[in-house]
């Protein structure tokens, strides 16, 4: 069963003040070129049936609240990716008044993806990436045969 | 989620189960029907259970859509028994299509509905209500709940083959797997062609072509084995 859950990453998408970069390639993902549907891995609306969080953006104050929500409204095990170099360091946003300066400083952050904006094929390297993460906190043991 | 929900999930597979189980050893048609309509009837149950707006606006949706489905499957089995001569699945005549042609054309609606394809994805609408009667569920209880939507399928499917019953049981086997098949690939392409109804358009239109296409095959059924025509 675990192990089943594996192939179906349930993706949840949310833009944290994000200039859209990331988020249209987060969006490409889903069309026939890159098909992210083939590792199991559909976008949800609805936080209570996702597996994995994608973050973009450096998390406006407004924002940061909402994101908190989110991430307490996910099921555990859950996954949280920052996407973009805004979600992972908050650059080029760094001390500016109105963020908080990356998802790791609201919540607990997984896998970080560079890039400004980040390649969908770094996008679904890093959901593998984070897969492996999930296994360790499954604690599912690889049967080799 | 909370608790009673959890229950209502479980009660719902347990339902859903038994009808596909009653199918599946040639039972009682109208008992599996009828326990499967228990089973989604508990499935609305469970989305109220919650204080989700959004649940609740799910649960009257897919009562809308049990409004429009129940009625027509209740005349399709209806009509299996008066055509096929035994409500008992096991007994039922073969080849009932070409007697029952339109019943199964009625189904067309229902089937849009249980498969949650566009016109009438209403309940589950996603980027509208997200996922309708699911959207509360979560881990486990929502794997549940999408294992007795599965049996409930099953339920509907079932109900249609039994349309196209061959005498041969290879040939059973056969024409059964490629009418799934048409039913499945005909669903997606009417999904990708067409646009969310809205829910009493969806009433209307589903109930009336249901109703009506199976009416006048029972009809003409009826009156064929009166000697009228």
């Amino acid at each position: 069963m675990a192990a089943r859950e594996m192939r179906s990453p349930w993706i949840l998408h949310f833009d944290t003040g994000s200039c859209n970069g990331c988020d249209i390639e987060i969006w490409s993902l889903l069309t026939p070129k890159y098909d992210v549907e083939r590792f199991g891995m559909i976008n949800k609306g609805n936080p209570k049936h996702a597996d994995v969080l994608l973050v973009t953006g450096p998390v406006t104050k407004k924002c940061a609240d909402r994101l908190r929500v989110l991430y307490d409204q996910m099921p555990e095990p859950k996954l949280v990716i920052a996407c973009g170099d805004c979600a992972s360091t908050g650059a080029p946003f760094v001390g500016c008044y109105n963020t908080c300066g990356g998802v790791d400083n609201v919540v607990p952050v997984d896998v970080y993806i560079p890039g400004c904006a980040a390649r969908p094929e770094a996008l679904i390297d890093g959901v593998v990436a984070a897969l492996e993460k999930w296994k360790q906190k499954k604690g599912i043991q690889e049967v080799k045969v | 989620m909370n608790a009673s929900q959890v229950v209502f999930a479980y009660l719902a597979l347990g339902l859903q189960a038994a009808a596909a189980l009653l199918l599946i050893t040639g039972g009682d048609i109208l008992a599996a029907f009828l326990v499967s309509g228990a089973g989604s009837f508990v499935m609305v149950l469970g989305a109220l259970s919650v204080r989700s707006p959004y649940s609740h606006l799910g649960a009257q949706r897919e009562l809308v859509q049990m409004m429009a489905t129940e009625p027509v499957l209740l005349l399709v089995v209806l009509s299996i028994g008066y055509a096929g001569g035994s409500f008992l699945g096991s007994e039922v005549g073969e080849l009932l299509f070409a007697t029952l042609p339109l019943a199964a054309l009625a189904l067309v609606p229902a089937f849009l509905i249980r498969l949650e394809k566009s016109p009438y994805d209403v309940a589950t609408a996603h980027s509208e209500v997200v996922s309708g009667p699911y959207v509360e569920y979560s881990g486990r209880a929502l794997g549940i709940t999408k294992l007795a939507h599965w049996f409930e399928l099953a339920v509907l499917f079932g109900i249609l083959l039994l349309l196209f019953n061959q005498p041969d049981p290879i040939a059973d086997a056969a024409v059964k797997i490629a009418v799934a098949l048409v039913v499945v690939f005909a669903a997606a392409l009417i999904d990708n062609s067409t646009a969310r109804s809205t829910r009493w358009s969806l009433l209307r239109s589903a109930l009336a072509f249901g109703l009506g296409a199976a009416g006048i095959n029972l009809l003409l059924v009826y009156m064929s084995t009166a000697g009228v025509i």
